[in-house]
């Protein structure tokens, strides 16, 4: 198991490089000019020449490049932001927790609804509870997030003044952000529960266990849901890493302080450091997210083995 | 003679199929006696394996449904009973083992907490020595490293190794009686015969009446006291094990007796029962074999036989032994 992880974590390094070439290239290429953007369009041509000299705008880019990577990996450091002439790491790290928080908390949602839904619905298959489920999470899946996002702060906010709007703080701040993120995960998950609880509930061992005398719901709850988890897991921990990518949309809806409000703002601002230093986090928050996904199947799952 | 331990009567089930019901098990009755080894004889869909899952309360519903009759076990009508009820009598007082060794066993459980769970269900056996009497139990079905197995799951398990494990998830609360549906049918020969002869140890040991299903009728001599050929959802005949074999008197358990390859002759072709099983339903009157019956008569398409009972504990649904 140590062996296996520290085979995918090496196997990780050139994955990164290549993330690292793109995302420079990426930025690097396409039009825009931060200098422009840093110290307006008036400066003088002389001013301008100086300025990119400075920033080391003028070097080709392979020097860039390693001039950046040099820095990430000796001292962790992804630059200062042009926007903000604050360190880009220090911002990152405050603005990774609040995603973290946002990103667990819809997890969290997104699981007990979506295994609660899946497996009633499964167990009840055909019955009104199913039907009942399986339109909602249908309609779960359709509604835009900004729009439910919007309803649940209408009605929970102004109306009934139970909780706050917006921006962040303590827990009655997460709750409508985290519901709004969760919904469409807790759907998903709820119907890939549903289809895999009706798989194994076919399966002979469930018999097996009815013939030993075991209780219904006994059985669903162990013999049936250890294994109709598998498929789940992988798809939870998708979604997970996607969730982790920054929640664009939600964060700008109730303002919060999050990455995803953060890469929006750094790419209308081509505050280059930023974006780069983003789009690496990204790749290793997937990367991450993948590895434990893997580690977990051998928790779920006997018959695999991490050779 | 022994008490009766299970006695069935006129069970019927009918089963849903596009919105039209189908008798899949008709007017079927029986008992077995306390050490007694009944066999269950027939092709493939005549009704057999639903028989035994009526017995166990397990006819998956929908889309089946018994619609009448009464199932017995020790006096008490088990189709009265409450699903928390049933629970207590499967796997405790009746239990069953499986055609399918290699599907039949939770993948991602250990044999232990397998074995474990029917054990601390029917018993207030504490955790320790719940696994005490799992290990003893592993080691009565023959396996040698039972404290090994235990911890083992079962994809690290052959088949015969596994077919064994569920022998012990059965006997493991002293059943009355255990139901074997095609226990050896999945296995190869060699492993066949192993498990045979544990079955037949274990019922030498133990007074459990054994309703063995197959449609090996090899198996049926070796182990079987008495034998129920059934074909079409009935049964056809029904006799002690050595007057089915020596004095066969339905056709069309001739014609299986018949089918079985004897190693003395030099036959090209085997022999064969013509035509197929009819389709549950389609068969409105009379005898539901005479499409296949050698001994076809006129009466066989009007009205359909009862079982007639020939001499003592033999009986055969037939015309031709109608006086």
């Amino acid at each position: 198991m140590f062996s296996f992880i520290v085979r995918r974590v090496a196997g990780m390094i050139p994955l990164l490089i290549v993330v690292s070439i793109i995302s420079f290239l990426f930025v690097h290429l396409t039009p825009g000019d931060p200098i422009r953007v840093l110290y307006g369009t008036e400066i003088s041509p002389a001013a301008y020449e100086m300025l990119k000299q400075k920033e080391g705008l003028n070097d080709p880019l392979y020097v860039q490049y390693g001039r950046y990577i040099k820095k990430i990996v000796t001292q962790g450091d992804f630059g200062i932001s042009y926007r903000t002439k604050s360190n880009v790491s220090e911002e990152i790290v405050r603005r990774l927790c609040y995603t973290l928080v946002l990103t667990l908390a819809s997890m969290l949602w997104a699981v007990v609804i979506g295994l609660a839904v899946g497996i009633i619905s499964a167990t009840k298959r055909n019955t009104i509870w199913d039907r009942l489920g399986m339109v909602t999470t249908i309609t779960a899946l359709s509604i835009p997030e900004f729009w439910f996002g919007l309803m649940l702060m209408q009605i929970f906010a102004v109306q009934l003044g139970w909780l706050p709007t917006s921006g962040s703080g303590g827990l009655e701040h997460l709750i409508l952000p985290s519901l709004t993120l969760g919904l469409g995960v807790a759907a998903i998950v709820a119907r890939f529960t549903r289809s895999s609880v009706l798989d194994v509930l076919r399966e002979d061992y469930v018999r097996t266990a009815r013939a030993k005398g075991q209780r219904g719901w006994v059985i669903v709850m162990t013999h049936v849901l250890r294994s109709a988890l598998i498929p789940v897991v992988t798809m939870t921990g998708l979604q997970f890493g996607i969730l982790l990518g920054g929640a664009v949309v939600v964060e700008q809806v109730f303002a919060w302080p999050g990455l995803g409000s953060y890469l929006i703002d750094s790419i209308l601002t081509r505050d280059y450091p930023v974006i780069q230093a983003l789009i690496l986090l990204f790749s290793v928050q997937f990367l991450v997210v993948n590895l434990l996904v893997d580690v977990s199947y051998g928790l779920l799952n006997p018959q695999i083995r991490y050779e | 003679m022994a008490e009766i331990v299970l006695d069935v009567k006129n069970l019927k089930v009918n089963f849903r199929n596009e919105g039209k019901e189908y008798t899949v098990v008709n007017n079927i009755s029986f008992h077995i006696r306390k050490g007694e080894t009944l066999g269950l004889v027939g092709e493939s869909g005549c009704g057999k394996s639903i028989t035994s899952l009526s017995i166990m309360g397990l006819v998956p519903s929908p889309p089946g449904r018994i619609v009448e009759g009464e199932i017995r076990y020790n006096g008490a009508n088990l189709l009265a009973l409450k699903e928390k009820d049933w629970n207590k009598i499967r796997g405790n007082e009746i239990s069953m083992i499986f055609q399918e060794p290699m599907t039949s066993l939770t993948p991602v459980f250990t044999i232990g907490r397998q074995l474990d769970e029917v054990i601390r269900l029917h018993t207030n056996l504490s955790k320790k020595q719940a696994k005490a009497r799992s290990i003893e139990m592993l080691k009565r079905v023959g396996i040698s490293r039972a404290e090994q197995i235990y911890a083992s799951y079962p994809h690290e398990l052959s088949g015969g190794m596994r077919q064994r494990v569920m022998i012990a998830i059965g006997l493991a609360c002293d059943p009355g009686l255990l139901i074997a549906d095609e226990p050896t049918t999945a296995l190869d020969v060699t492993i066949q015969a192993q498990i045979l002869d544990l079955m037949k140890s274990l019922k030498a040991k133990t007074q459990t009446a054994i309703l063995f299903i197959t449609h090996d009728l090899g198996v049926v001599a070796e182990m079987c006291d008495r034998v129920m050929v059934m074909y079409a959802g009935e049964i056809v005949e029904e006799a002690d094990v050595d007057a089915l074999f020596h004095n066969p008197k339905h056709p069309y358990t001739r014609g299986l007796l018949q089918s079985i390859p004897k190693i003395e002759e030099k036959r090209r072709r085997l022999y064969s029962i013509s035509g197929q099983v009819p389709a549950p339903g389609s068969i409105a009157r009379g005898c539901r074999f005479r499409d296949r019956c050698p001994s076809v008569m006129e009466r066989c398409a009007k009205e359909a036989p009862e079982l007639f009972s020939i001499e003592e504990k033999h009986a055969c649904r037939c015309w031709l032994h109608a006086e």
